[in-house]
């Protein structure tokens, strides 16, 4: 390897007016808005296909019109990409974003690396699976139901034969029916709680084709050699300890915003139960603590698809406002649109903590 | 609701009309988008549950394919010979054929009847969905919510004994394979910051950047500290948020 | 109100420097307190490599205070609970030209008439010891008594063994102020409270000029930030602790080895690599004025890639999976500030250590509490004498 005369390349440096990091729903309606608005918008992603957790759902999702509902996951992801670019945004895919510096400049490694300069930066990063350690947990065979759900929906491949779940929330119950979909046999869904997580109608497309729901059961330790044999769990009523023969355990037992770019950039972090954790603190318009820093979608609190998407057109109406790209009156009405929408997302029982909470956060105060 | 299902069961004699099966808060209102009729309504509240006038069904079937809660569902009974034809969304990729017969279940899995497909047909947009239909006697019908091959669920586990001994020398971090009971030693030194804890016990150190392990390790502290999560705060976050070669980095081999 | 306590001797600051003073000053018997502002090895000493390199010392005094602090580390192995990863590796300075070659010679010349063995190493020589190096590589020196230490394990070793003698560690503690009466130290006020001290010891790194105001005393202690970037592990692959000869220059301030290149001088580049016990490759380094920010920038995070790969081209495909930074406790001739100052009884400085404390910290604990204790030091500690300056 030469390292020579390209070995004294400068870092190159380039420059924008608004970048999205993120090519989820949130990422690509923040950068539609500005983009539309006739200003110079960048999307980073570093997948190879834009729409973030959308192109691997395969199921048809919940919404109204704004959000593409009725229609499949991937179908939403393909319809929001294309608007995006349609609107004159750049979308570079296969860009990872390696750092947000206080100075405000981005590292990215695309073909090569370089730093990337914006006025706007709406941080949509969506967010990742949590998992916890436990006898096993290491073993092959023990992934995040969203890893699982990456390989049926995106790579046509099955991770075994025979899976439990771990979580009966709306992530779990859907990834276990589309393991089903893909021909693995679901053996079960073991849940701590009294009850089930997610929605009834999601409960029950799973329990129709036959996959029992374990309440009130622990997750014990995994047992295998070489990859995942059987998955031990606790009974919680009756204090018994049942054993599974399964060659792969999903996690769905929740997401974390990742925020990390947030954090490193100097904004201010918030610790918020109800949306998954540790988030950057953000006013009722998606403005974090820092000027020209913004956050959407499940980085900002993890929420649903649709919610990124308005979250997302939300933070791009408010970048436009402060580089005065949008007058004070048309970002208001746009707002005051946007707001009602986000509210009505909300406004059931499993939206409502999330509501509150946003609500506390944007009567919070803004600065250290 | 069971007055609906009155009326749903009594239209059904005409023509086919939907039942719509959705009694939850959730955001949604595709059914309402689909029905040309105006049969379904959510209205303005997105999060308010349907409200369905089977008397305007005209058994199209649209809602039933595009309903993201697979809840809607057709009932036909205008064969008057006690037999009724059901409609159900049908999502699995593998092959189901007319004459096939199959399993009629309803909402929690149960095997209500044995039935035959007479009908599938395709709907919903670009990625449609199959809407298969099956005969069954007419009294299960307003029960029916899936149909499914299999007669017996999957599950199926054995009691282990009371005695059993969980293994304890399994990994907090992975990446860089540290154990509970290390991190434990650490914080009997007396360490009690989140960092001097991540630097000493190298929980969170590895290729992961401590995505997995941050959340164990705050929780640990937190429990010797009585400091909520907020309070121990977060690693500190450090580029690059992800892997990168040296040798891009250095901008070297482009 | 907080409660009132009392040592008979302060160390301010938990990091290798006041862990070391605080070690050595328990095994003499001495009651000691360690207030630390955040937690152990916050400060430098968890931002930094672990070189134990006698052959970038100052010629003289500094020199052969590194030269007896090498011989304390078997000991601390020895004595210590934590393991400190300590590995008598040998260490080298590769040079890329002729020039850098001469003064390689000169130095390693000068370094063995003071007692030091340094050997110079011709382009094949030194392939021998680091099969795969960079072209421009024209040979290097090599002591075969430089060493290699984790330098947070050190630093919690030393302490934690301080705390099983009988020291207190104060946490979380920040110092705001230190009462003098009748020119003696009588009391610190502490975020935690009161205590009661005839003698303090600032170890307080980056922190001691703020000290030294407190006393009325200029301390002239500047933070240098110093960045690092980590690979994923590796097997053992790299020998020897390595460094370029720029870094000697842009260390020690070497005319005849400083960076050709702007933006290296600017960032004071100079390349160090060392592959910790777990396997990791950490990759130095820069000396820059900035305050006390302590981020990681993306120019200096390429220069380092860039500039590690002139040397050691074979690790062009290892994942960088971190960077830090550190803010060195830089004097303004880069030796430590060592002893007593006048007109306050009871206060000593073990602070400015720059680019060398974790190499000096045995025996820099060693000196202190001699001279805490008894009033006098086994080695001549005056060329580090906060008076030197001006
Ligand atoms: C199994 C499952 C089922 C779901 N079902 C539904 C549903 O039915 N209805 C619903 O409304 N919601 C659903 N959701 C939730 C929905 O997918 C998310 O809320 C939504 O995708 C969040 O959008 P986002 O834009 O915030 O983030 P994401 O979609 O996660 O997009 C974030 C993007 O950022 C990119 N990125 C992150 N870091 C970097 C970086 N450093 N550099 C470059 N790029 C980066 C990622 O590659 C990713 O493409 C489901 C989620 C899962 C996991
Ligand atoms: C990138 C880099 C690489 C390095 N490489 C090496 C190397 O290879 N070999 C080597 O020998 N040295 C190296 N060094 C230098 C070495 O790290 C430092 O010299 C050494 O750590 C200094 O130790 P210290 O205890 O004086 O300071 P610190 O470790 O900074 O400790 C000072 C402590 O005092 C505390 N403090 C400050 N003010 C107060 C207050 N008012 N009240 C209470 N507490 C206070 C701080 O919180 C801090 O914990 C390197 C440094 C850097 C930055
Ligand atoms: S079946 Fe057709 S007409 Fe009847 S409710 Fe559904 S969409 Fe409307
Ligand atoms: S589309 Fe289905 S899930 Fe959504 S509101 Fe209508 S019936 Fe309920």
């Amino acid at each position: 390897m030469d390292t020579g005369q390209e070995g004294r390349m400068r870092l190159p440096e380039e420059s924008c007016t608004l970048v999205a990091v993120g090519a989820g729903p949130a990422g690509l309606c923040a950068a539609r808005e500005a983009a539309a608005c006739g200003v110079r918008t960048t999307v980073l992603d570093e997948n190879d296909k834009g729409g973030g957790q959308l192109i691997k759902q395969i199921h048809r999702f919940f919404g109204s019109r704004e959000h593409g509902a009725g229609k499949r996951g991937f179908e939403i992801a393909l319809e929001l990409a294309e608007d995006c670019a349609n609107a004159g945004a750049e979308i570079r895919l296969n860009h990872r974003v390696l750092g947000f510096f206080e100075d405000g400049r981005l590292l990215v490694e695309g073909d090569f690396i370089y730093v990337l300069e914006a006025k706007a930066v709406v941080l949509a990063t969506g967010a990742l699976e949590r998992s916890f350690p436990f006898p096993g947990w290491t073993l092959p065979g023990v992934m995040g139901a969203g890893a699982a759900q990456t390989l049926v929906n995106v790579h046509g491949v099955l991770p075994g034969k025979r899976a439990v779940l771990v979580g009966s929330g709306n992530v779990g119950l859907i990834v276990a029916y589309q393991l089903l979909q893909a021909g693995m046999e679901v053996v079960g869904i073991l849940e701590v709680e009294d009850r089930v997580g997610g929605y009834e109608v999601h409960e029950s497309r799973v329990r129709r084709e036959g996959v029992p729901i374990y309440l009130r059961h622990r997750l014990l330790a995994v047992e295998g050699l070489e990859g995942v044999e059987a998955v031990l769990a606790k009974d919680l009523e009756k204090g018994t300890v049942k054993r599974f023969h399964a060659d792969t355990l999903c996690l769905a037992v929740g997401m974390i915003p990742q925020a990390e770019l947030a954090s490193m950039r100097g904004c201010r972090m918030v610790f918020v139960r109800e949306l998954g954790g540790f988030i950057p603190w953000h006013d009722g318009d998606m403005r974090t603590d820092r000027p020209g820093v913004y956050v959407a979608g499940d980085a900002a609190g993890v929420e649903e698809a649709s919610i990124a998407m308005d979250e997302g057109r939300l933070a791009g109406v408010a970048a436009l406002e402060d580089l005065g790209a949008l007058s004070p009156n048309e970002a208001r009405k746009r707002k005051e649109e946007l707001k009602r929408r986000l509210n009505l997302l909300r406004g059931g029982a499993a939206g409502r903590p999330r509501a509150m909470a946003k609500e506390r956060l944007a009567a919070g105060w803004r600065h250290r | 609701m069971k007055g609906d299902w009155e009326k749903v069961w009594e239209e059904a004699r005409e023509r086919p009309v939907a039942l719509v099966d959705c009694r939850q808060e959730i955001p949604c209102n595709p059914c309402e988008e689909a029905c040309r009729k105006g049969a379904i309504r959510v209205g303005e509240d997105l999060c308010s549950a349907p409200v369905y006038d089977p008397g305007r069904c005209d058994g199209c079937g649209r809602c039933v394919a595009l309903c993201p809660g697979m809840a809607i569902f057709l009932l036909d009974r205008r064969g008057g010979d006690g037999q009724a034809e059901v409609t159900v969304p049908w999502e699995m990729c593998g092959e189901i054929v007319e004459g096939e017969r199959i399993w009629a279940v309803d909402g929690k899995g149960k095997v209500l009847t044995e039935g035959k497909v007479v009908k599938i047909k395709w709907m919903g947009g670009r990625w449609p969905t199959r809407l298969v239909t099956i005969r069954i006697p007419e009294e299960r019908a307003l029960k029916v919510r899936g149909v499914r091959f299999r007669e017996n669920s999957v599950g199926s586990s054995e009691e282990v004994d009371q005695e059993y001994d969980l293994p304890e020398d399994y990994p907090v971090c992975r990446c860089e394979d540290v154990s509970r009971e290390e991190v434990l030693k650490f914080l009997k030194m007396g360490l009690r910051s989140l960092t001097a804890l991540r630097r000493s016990s190298r929980v969170g150190l590895g290729y992961c950047q401590g995505i997995y392990c941050q959340e164990q390790l705050r929780k640990e502290l937190g429990m010797v500290t009585r400091r909520s999560e907020e309070e121990t705060g977060m690693f500190k976050v450090r580029p690059p948020v992800r892997p990168v070669k040296l040798g891009r980095l250095g901008g070297v081999n482009g | 109100m907080a409660e009132i306590m009392s040592s008979e001797v302060v160390v301010i600051g938990g990091g290798v420097i006041g862990a070391a003073t605080a070690y050595y000053l328990c095994r003499e018997g001495a009651e000691v307190m360690i207030v630390e502002a955040d937690d152990l090895a916050s400060g430098a000493s968890g931002a930094c490599d672990g070189f134990l390199s006698l052959q970038t010392k100052a010629l003289g005094a500094h020199l052969r205070l590194a030269m007896e602090s090498a011989k304390l580390f078997p000991s601390l192995v020895e004595d210590l609970e934590v393991d400190i990863e300590y590995r008598p590796c040998g260490g080298l300075i590769l040079a890329t030209s002729q020039e850098q070659m001469k003064e390689l010679r000169a130095r390693a010349k000068a370094l063995s008439a003071e007692g030091l063995e340094v050997e110079v190493l011709s382009a094949s020589e030194l392939k021998k010891i680091l099969p795969e190096v960079g072209k421009e590589v024209k040979g290097g020196s090599y002591c075969p008594l430089d060493a290699q230490v984790n330098p947070i394990s050190l630093t919690l070793g030393l302490a934690h063994k301080a705390q099983e003698m009988g020291a207190t560690i104060l946490r979380g503690c920040r110092v705001e102020n230190i009462v003098v009466t009748n020119n003696r130290v009588r009391e610190i006020h502490t975020s935690a409270g009161s205590i009661h001290s005839r003698r303090v010891v600032c170890a307080a790194g980056i922190g001691s000029n703020q000290i030294g105001k407190m006393i009325i005393v200029d301390v002239p202690v500047l933070p240098q930030r110093g960045q690092i970037l980590v690979t994923e592990p590796q097997e053992p692959v790299l020998p020897h602790i390595v460094a370029g000869a720029e870094y000697l220059g842009t260390k020690g301030n070497l005319q005849a080895l400083l960076p050709a290149e702007e933006e290296a001088m600017k960032l004071g580049l100079g390349f160090t690599a060392e592959q910790t016990k777990s396997g990791n490759f950490l990759l130095g380094s820069t000396r820059e004025f900035v305050g006390f920010d302590s981020q990681t920038t993306p120019e200096a995070m390429n220069a380092i890639a860039r500039n590690a790969l002139r040397f050691l081209p074979w690790i062009k495909d290892l994942d960088v999976i971190r960077s830090f930074a550190g803010l060195r406790p830089c004097s303004p001739d880069g030796l430590p500030i060592l002893g007593t100052v006048k007109g306050v009884k009871g206060f000593y400085l073990a602070t400015g250590h720059s680019g060398d404390g974790i190499c000096l910290a045995p025996i820099t604990g060693k000196v202190l509490s001699e001279l805490v204790l008894d009033g006098e030091t086994s080695l001549d500690i005056s060329p580090f004498s906060l008076y030197r300056f001006k």
